[in-house]
């Protein structure tokens, strides 16, 4: 039996799980989103409720059902590709909260964003990180 | 990882659509997989197995 395999400096140093990132993006992020809601601000400018939970279950509902599709992905396109569709979601997810903060510095206005212009941020950076691991390997 | 891919193909002059044919992938994967870009998932490494009918660690060696 071979002895086991030293951890990198990184691992051994980095002891924050996935699942803890994860979970408190879970919790987290919904309750940012929901804190005009929540702790309604003194001027009652804030979210509308029956929106928020509109958004929460269409995200819910929308998560749980493509959750149960990219399964059914992994099981109908071959490996190579669904690892570089994979990848590249990955790209185009720290692609487009990367361009929303450099897009927040340089402008000072995140709100000209619109829903369109995330997604644009959002498919482009994904089609990017696509062919980025497509032409240099899944290992680049 | 390495991989004797490339050479074990030519030793039985199958052309990459050839291999990719018998282990049911497509061409690019079995490009890729040559060409050191992926290292594919151990059900397809068991697939290649089959097909050249050697074992595992006779293709794919540790770098």
């Amino acid at each position: 039996m071979n002895a086991p395999r030293p951890r990198s400096a990184w691992k051994r140093f980095c002891r924050i799980s996935p699942d803890w990132v994860f979970g408190a993006m879970l919790v987290l992020v919904p309750l940012v989103i929901a804190r005009d809601w929540l702790w309604p601000a003194s001027d009652g400018d804030g979210s509308d409720p029956r929106t928020l939970a509109l958004l929460f279950a269409i995200t819910l509902g929308c998560g749980i059902v493509a959750a149960i599709a990219s399964r059914f992905d992994r099981r109908m396109i071959e490996d190579f590709h669904y690892r570089l569709m994979a990848n590249g979601a990955i790209v185009g997810i720290v692609a487009m909260m990367t361009v929303v903060i450099v897009f927040d510095v340089l402008v000072g206005d995140v709100d000209a964003l619109t829903g369109k212009d995330i997604i644009l941020v959002l498919t482009t950076g994904w089609a990017i990180g696509y062919f980025y691991h497509r032409l240099r390997g899944l290992d680049a | 990882m390495n991989n004797r891919l490339r050479v074990l193909r030519a030793e039985r002059a199958w052309s990459q659509q050839e291999l990719a044919d018998r282990l049911d992938v497509s061409r690019q994967s079995v490009n890729a997989i040559e060409t050191g870009k992926y290292d594919p998932s151990l059900p397809l490494a068991f697939r290649i197995a089959d097909v050249f009918g050697l074992a595992i660690e006779e293709i794919f060696l540790r770098d």
